[in-house]
């Protein structure tokens, strides 16, 4: 998922589903900035604290619904979604810079989920590849 | 001592009505294609009970009545407590393909829901070896009783949920057991009354208890009430199905599928609502705003929109109301909405009017409660645009769970039924899932294609247009040839929303597969190929799914499986192969198998080894019956429930739902089979009248069911219009000859039997009751491959195979003395 974003050094990320925070640790060493968003508030803040503690100052975590993505900061260079949403959120694909990929898990928890690469075009367009079938907990659960 | 009829008529009923109920909770708690196993697993419990009643034959002789009531109390109280006991084991069948044990916890579930079945059982098959000279009376209460039964489970599914409805079960079992009580007149009479009192007061006590249903977790339902702050808002149940409404109001639903990726507009609030925990639909919120509905002009369906003007929609599967909003939203002139289920239009109508802006009170809709191919056969108005709506949930489909699943609502004669309806210029417009490689969106196709070929239409293809989201394909046939500026609308459609054309008239390659790219422009590719009559066939053949047109013969429109494919499949399954296995027909191979293999183990190889072996096999009386009785009792045994089976699939168009075919027809069968088996006790034992009534029977059973081939579905037609209770009586009708005539051969058998070799009647009902375990999973599996007219032909060739197997009279030995060792 990772090398499907193309990141390069200047590029600035967003992830949606901090978790432990490893993915947003790996994206950080690419990336000039990284932007996590989790929707539980445990998670978020033992990610940020580990984060913190591991001296990753490139990124920045926010508790909230990353279905509206993090406008503030927008637009991103990547998007990468760690969890399976049934749609791919609107608000995101705005958020995306035109040249910019998204990578996300479209499907229901727990059943086949295909992950698809979303491009924006220069010209604003918007393409889609499916990749491969995964597996990836809910974008907005307790899980 | 008189057998007891009336409790043996009323176990019966209470049987076929557990069986019954199973589907109901299975289709609640897992899928659809459990009604298989659980058609299968009855059986196996008459069958394996016939071996118990072999092997202890004497033991039992001298202890009916006891025996009778014990298993009475057994079927009672097991019905309940195995139901509730099969929830607890962590069955998933979706991890089947990978997980091991979940083989074992099928088995387990499997022989645990036999038990209540076994004991039924016991106490028919006894009082047949108990009562030789009642069979033919015995086996007609019984039939009667599981007729009546078949009808009593859908009125009582009317008026209770499941889980009471498997208490009520559970102590109409207790009444049985205390009619036995009486009938046998056995005392103290007290204990008869206590009974009945228990079975009174047991409902409302469990009832109580108020013991949940517990869904599969990997049934949307489920999931969904994972999600932060959802809940549940209200529940309906009916024989059609639970229905679940649940509110998220912290994470909105947002369903929108194939919402184009061009626009940040977003649904309404939502609330969700789910059929049996699965293919979740919603009702959105409208308050009145006209831009409300504006998102739905970013779906793949409103391309019929932006080709008519002002169209007279019908929409067929209205579910919760988005494709009628989406109708509103565009101006339709006049809306008809399909719904099957009452319950589900008057949530919208009454429970959820405000919330859903009283959507069906307004003046231009009306909504039909009924199923959309009986209403569009049943109906005389023409439409400009027909809408199949997508009501089926993306991830249970792209999972294979409806492989299995019958469906007359995509099948070609189904498509020809909906043109029929169409003015001139008028559009058939039908959705589906993308699933990748393309299955259902290519089968729609080529089942288009062969309805259009079939209405004499010279140039199909001039008549088609496909297009895709990322996510949902939408399919246009139209009433007429696409003109140049249809063409021109549809591709600035596209081009404005990112959805990719796969077919239309002209079309070149290089323009498909320009906004979500696959590896291989595979839908233009398929399209092209399924158009090209020189192309078609091997292009079918060659094609890794099985993507045939479905017909209402074959009506597997979601199943693609295709065994050339299965190596391919397993050698992928480290890279994501195994999604493309299709779990409800792996399920129905797991339940074939474990049935050949239980039916086996517990009712042949204890029959051989523990009783046959006892028995001096020198004895020519039981070496002469031994070959027939099993040709006969086996042949039997497949026939009866091939036809019956094939009979449901064939009425559920006619009777219009898959529980109502199942209701009347198998209520029918047995009715009239039961009334058959009545007639056969006229007949003298062992004498010419018996064979000439066997071969009379047969030759009625085969005459019938083959004319039956080429009548039904011209009668069916024509008749589809009429009311629903008419409907009944002329299934009733129509099953009458057949069914009684298939009530004769078994206890005419039976009956023969006991004048030759009365030791092998056990036997006999063990065989019959393997038999008709395999054959449950053989008719679908068959069915998936030659079609239901294959599996009628079938039945009829073992019929013929059975009357040839059966002795003549007059070459018969007289009742032998059979020594035990």
């Amino acid at each position: 998922m990772t090398d499907l974003l193309h990141i390069k050094p200047s590029d600035r990320v967003l992830e949606v589903g901090t978790g432990s925070g490893y993915q947003a640790a790996v994206l950080a060493e690419l990336a000039s900035k990284v932007y996590t968003i989790e929707i539980i508030q445990t998670l978020q803040k033992s990610a940020e604290k580990r984060l913190k503690n591991l001296g990753y100052n490139n990124i920045e975590t926010k508790l909230g619904d990353g279905y509206y993505g993090w406008e503030k900061h927008a637009p991103f260079d990547a998007i990468m979604v760690t969890a399976a949403a049934g749609q791919i959120p609107p608000p995101l694909i705005k958020q995306l810079k035109p040249g910019g990929r998204m990578i996300i898990p479209v499907g229901g928890a727990f059943m086949t989920q295909y992950l698809i690469l979303v491009e924006k075009r220069v010209n604003g367009t918007i393409s889609t590849r499916q990749i491969l079938p995964v597996r990836f907990v809910p974008l907005t659960g307790k899980h | 001592m008189q057998p007891p009829f009336f409790s043996i008529a009323l176990l019966s009923a209470t049987a076929l009505s557990y069986q019954i109920l199973l589907i109901r909770l299975f289709s609640i708690i897992q899928w659809h294609h459990f009604a298989y196993m659980v058609i299968s697993l009855s059986l196996l419990g008459y069958g394996a009970s016939g071996m118990f009643l072999c092997l202890a034959r004497d033991w039992l002789r001298s202890r009916f009545p006891t025996f009778f009531i014990a298993n009475g109390l057994l079927f009672s109280f097991s019905s309940i407590l195995c139901f509730l006991i099969g929830q607890k084991i962590p069955f998933n069948p979706l991890e089947i393909a990978w997980g091991g044990h979940q083989i074992i916890y099928l088995l387990i579930l499997y022989l645990l829901l036999t038990l209540p079945f076994f004991a039924v059982a016991n106490c028919i098959g006894l009082a047949l070896s108990h009562f030789t000279k009642d069979i033919p009376r015995i086996y007609g209460f019984d039939l009667l009783g599981a007729g009546a039964g078949a009808l009593g489970i859908i009125v009582l599914l009317f008026l209770l949920n499941p889980m009471t409805a498997l208490y009520v079960i559970g102590s109409l079992g207790l009444v049985a057991t205390a009619i036995a009580f009486l009938e046998s007149r056995l005392r103290p009479r007290w204990i008869s009354a206590l009974l009945l009192v228990i079975a009174m007061v047991l409902p409302p006590i469990l009832h109580q208890q108020d013991i949940p249903l517990q869904i599969s977790p990997y049934k949307s339902l489920s999931q969904t009430l994972t999600v932060m702050g959802t809940e549940v808002a209200a529940e309906r149940s009916s024989p059609l199905g639970l229905l679940t409404v649940v509110k998220s109001p912290v994470i909105p639903f947002r369903h929108a599928p194939g919402l184009s990726l061009n626009t940040s507009l977003e649904p309404p609030t939502q609330l969700g609502v789910f059929t049996d925990g699965e293919g979740m639909s919603v009702i959105t919120s409208d308050d009145g705003q006209p831009d409300s509905f504006a998102y739905t002009d970013f779906f793949t369906s409103a391309l019929p929109y932006h080709l008519l003007s002002l169209p007279q929609v019908l929409i067929l599967g209205a579910g919760g109301g988005t494709d009628v909003q989406q109708a509103r939203y565009f101006g339709a002139e006049s809306i008809d909405a399909v719904e099957l289920n009452p319950q589900m239009a008057d949530l919208i109508n009454n429970t959820y009017a405000d919330f859903a802006g009283n959507l069906y009170a307004k003046k231009n809709i009306r909504v039909h409660i009924d199923e959309a191919r009986g209403y569009v056969a049943a109906s005389n108005k023409q439409y400009n645009l027909i809408q199949l709506a997508l009501l089926d949930a993306f991830s249970a489909s792209s999972a294979g769970l409806y492989a299995l699943s019958e469906s007359y609502t995509y099948t070609t004669e189904a498509l020809i039924d909906y043109m029929t309806h169409l003015r001139p210029g008028g559009m058939l417009a039908v959705s589906r899932w993308i699933k990748v490689p393309p299955r259902d969106s290519l089968k729609l196709f080529a089942t288009a294609a062969a309805a259009l070929d079939g209405m004499g239409i010279k140039e199909p293809g001039r008549r088609l247009i496909l297009i895709r989201s990322w996510k949902t394909s939408t399919l246009l046939v139209k009433n007429g040839e696409f003109a140049e500026q249809d063409i021109a609308v549809v591709r600035q459609f596209c081009e404005d929303r990112s959805f990719d054309l796969g077919y239309y008239p002209g079309m070149i390659t290089a323009e498909a597969n320009r906004h979500n790219i696959l590896d291989r422009p595979y839908f233009h590719e398929g399209a092209t190929a399924l158009l090209n009559k020189a192309e078609r066939e091997s292009f079918l053949k060659r094609y890794k799914f099985n993507i045939e047109p479905a017909t209402d013969d074959r009506p597997y429109f979601f199943h693609f499986f295709k065994w050339s494919a299965l190596p391919e499949l397993v050698s992928l399954r480290a890279s994501g192969g195994l999604p493309l296995l299709e779990q409800g027909y792996l399920v129905l191979i797991v339940t074939g198998v474990q049935a050949v293999l239980a039916s086996v183990l517990l009712i042949l190889v204890p029959l051989w080894f523990g009783y046959l072996r006892k028995m001096k096999m020198s004895s020519s009386s039981i070496r002469h019956n031994c070959l027939w009785v099993v040709v006969y009792f086996f042949s039997l045994g497949i026939a009866f429930l091939f036809i019956e089976m094939a009979f449901i699939q064939k009425f559920i168009l006619f009777l219009r739902h898959p529980l109502y075919a199942v209701g009347v027809v198998v209520s029918g069968f047995l009715l009239f089979a039961g009334l058959g088996s009545s007639y056969s006790s006229c007949l003298k034992e062992n004498t010419v009248s018996q064979k000439n009534a066997l071969i009379i029977a047969v030759a009625v059973i085969a005459g019938s069911a083959l004319l039956y081939l080429f009548l039904l579905p011209v009668l069916f037609q024509k008749l589809l219009w009429i009311p629903g209770p008419l409907k009944v009586i002329v299934s009733f009708c129509l099953i009458a000859p057949v069914a009684f005539c298939m009530g004769i051969p078994f206890p005419l058998g039976l009956s023969g039997l006991s004048s030759r070799a009365p030791e092998l009647i056990p036997w006999a009902w063990g065989i019959n009751g393997c038999a008709s375990v395999m054959s449950a999973v053989m008719a679908t599996l068959l069915a998936t491959h030659i079609g239901f007219r294959g599996v009628i032909v079938t039945a009829v060739c073992l019929y013929v195979l059975a009357a040839l197997a059966y002795p003549h009279p007059q070459k018969s030995c007289h009742a032998p003395g059979v020594h035990y060792e």
